[in-house]
């Protein structure tokens, strides 16, 4: 927990000078954030969601390639 | 190969370093929340760990798509070494993530240590992804 704080308070001092955020990440990251704070369980419909994203997303990251 | 200007480049590297920010607080977040009686289910736990780690993957992305250093192409690139670790801390967590789901599937209240002992491995394998995110080159 202390390494996260030091962690999140070191990359806010990289990015001091005002970087804009990708709607896409700050969108996933909001619906993570709702997902821990509603305190309810997912629907089964978010799960599939999520899974079927991470796996396009876990494949599509591997195979990455340099200079692509 | 192909090369990019540096301008384009540097905004591409600025663009995945800004949202880590997000991504540490989301961590830190996860870390916090499993660790309550009251937070959110393990089930939910575990699905935020996996909307994460796509988050992540989001932000690492365009560094392992730079032109891979060759000595002459100056500091923006890709170098092998980093890009290996990064795929394989991705790797050790999205493995780290199918098994807490598994777990989660099998003992949806964690009442067996092993479910608790698989959720906490995949944040930690979350974790040291993002700590390696957090330390890709800024300019």
């Amino acid at each position: 927990m202390l390494t996260t704080v030091a962690l999140a308070s070191q990359i806010l001092g990289l990015v001091a000078t005002g970087v804009a955020l990708a709607p896409t990440v700050l969108q996933a990251a909001g619906s993570v954030k709702n997902l821990l704070t509603e305190g309810r369980d997912p629907t089964t419909e978010e799960e599939a969601a999520i899974r079927s994203a991470l796996d396009a997303s876990e494949a599509d990251f591997q195979a990455a390639q340099p200079g692509t | 190969m192909r090369f990019l200007p540096h301008p384009v480049v540097i905004r591409r590297l600025r663009s995945f370093i800004a949202p880590v920010v997000v991504l540490a607080m989301f961590a830190g977040a996860l870390a916090s929340c499993s660790k309550t009686d009251n937070g959110p289910s393990p089930r939910a736990v575990v699905l935020a760990g996996e909307k994460g780690l796509t988050v992540a993957q989001a932000v690492a992305r365009p560094y392992l798509r730079l032109p891979t250093c060759t000595g002459a192409n100056g500091p923006l690139c890709s170098t092998v070494a980093l890009s290996t670790s990064i795929k394989q801390a991705d790797r050790e967590a999205y493995v780290a993530l199918v098994v807490a789901q598994g777990a989660v599937d099998a003992d949806p209240d964690a009442k067996s240590p092993l479910t608790n002992q698989a959720v906490q491995r995949a944040q930690t394998a979350l974790s040291a992804l993002t700590a390696i995110v957090a330390s890709l080159p800024q300019k």
